[in-house]
């Protein structure tokens, strides 16, 4: 099972298709969710996912917006789009019938 | 300043990332402190995502510790005996100083520094080699265990013995306490930071120079290991260990200096690349 920052992370790459790479995704987190994003974290969690095979991810090309420095691009991988599917599932599945209004 | 500390600190990082991380930065526009601290909590989570594995532990426990207690008590060693050379190469006047250096050089017992740097780079390789990512702070793991080793030493150190011989020499505070600090900082901190340097990356190397080096830390850590049992008589008997003792202490001195057969092996390959 996914944890919560790497469901944001794995979403964010498949909704940025071929521009998900580190800077991009972060933002993606920092405005979907409105909490900052560390580099710290997002890199650890990109060498997680990958170890686990959920994510592919390579050096793309130089870009003179970064300094000519290279990007580390990200694809997520069948079996990574399963267990975002299957996180997703769960907490739909776990919501149900739960009303989450705010209580006084 | 904060720029140029962000700089240094992704040096730590490697090479892919840092171009990765460093240009993520520079197109998000962070900089100054957010950029410092992104890159120092990269840094501290990639230390601790690898201190969960077994290598950095292997390290720890049969190289840093052991090897870095038994050499900062063996360097204590070699700047008890080469203080009181270093002394009287600066009083004898009217001594021929190539014949001086001539006669020392032929002694075995001046290869103990070379040896000593020697055996530092072997052991600072295997640290690299073997934890790559987490070399820094095996390198300061290693360099807290010299100063421990050396500390625990002292009390057997000729500089504390009530010696005639020695005590003019050992009472003055250069000789006495500042020496042996340059000892360990030159012969064995240095060498081994180095080793540790080119230790992790020397999986980037042909597979024949890999062999040869890998070979060749293996003896030199067996050779290395041996001395404990000559340290624990040193300490036990007041007396010199026996590193130079028959012809297995010359096989010894002879393999500690491999390093230079192999930057030789190294700029020849190199220089045969190149032509």
């Amino acid at each position: 099972m996914l944890g919560e920052f790497e469901y944001l992370l794995i979403t964010a790459a498949v909704r940025l298709a071929d521009e998900a790479y580190g800077a991009s995704i972060r933002q993606e987190i920092e405005t979907t969710t409105g909490r900052r994003c560390s580099l710290g974290a997002l890199y650890t969690t990109l060498d997680r996912l990958e170890t686990k095979g959920l994510i592919t991810t390579w050096m793309g090309d130089a870009t003179p917006q970064r300094g000519g420095r290279a990007k580390r691009m990200v694809k997520v991988t069948a079996a990574g789009t399963r267990a975002a599917t299957a996180f997703y599932n769960a907490i739909r599945q776990v919501s149900r019938g739960v009303k989450w209004e705010a209580k006084a | 300043m904060i720029a140029r500390l962000v700089e240094w600190f992704s040096r730590a990082l490697d090479p892919q990332d840092r171009d990765a991380v460093l240009g993520d930065l520079s197109e998000s526009g962070i900089s100054g402190a957010h950029a410092l601290r992104d890159i120092c909590s990269l840094w501290i989570r990639r230390q601790l995502t690898e201190w969960r594995r077994p290598a950095p532990w292997i390290a720890l426990l049969t190289l840093v510790i052991p090897l870095g207690l038994l050499l900062g008590a063996i360097s204590l060693w070699v700047a008890d005996f080469s203080a009181p050379i270093f002394r009287a190469m600066n009083h004898w006047r009217g001594l021929d100083p190539f014949l001086f250096f001539f006669s020392i050089t032929l002694d075995w017992q001046w290869l103990s520094p070379a040896m000593l740097a020697s055996w530092s780079w072997s052991v600072g390789c295997a640290i690299g080699s073997v934890s790559r990512r987490a070399a820094p702070l095996n390198a300061l793991l290693l360099a807290a265990a010299l100063i421990a080793g050396a500390t625990a030493h002292w009390p057997l150190s000729l500089r504390v013995r009530n010696d005639i011989h020695y005590d003019p020499i050992f009472d003055l505070p250069f000789y006495g306490i500042v020496y042996p600090v340059i000892v360990q900082l030159l012969f064995v901190l240095l060498p081994a930071l180095l080793g540790i340097r080119h230790g992790a990356g020397l999986r980037k190397l042909r597979p024949q120079i890999r062999a040869f080096a890998a070979v060749a830390i293996l003896l030199n850590l067996a050779a290395i290991s041996i001395q404990i049992w000559a340290w624990l008589e040193f300490s036990s008997a007041f007396g010199q260990p026996g590193l130079w003792d028959g012809w297995l202490g010359i096989v010894f001195q002879l393999l500690a200096l491999w390093p230079a057969a192999y930057w030789l092996a190294r700029a020849r390959t190199r220089r045969k690349a190149l032509a």
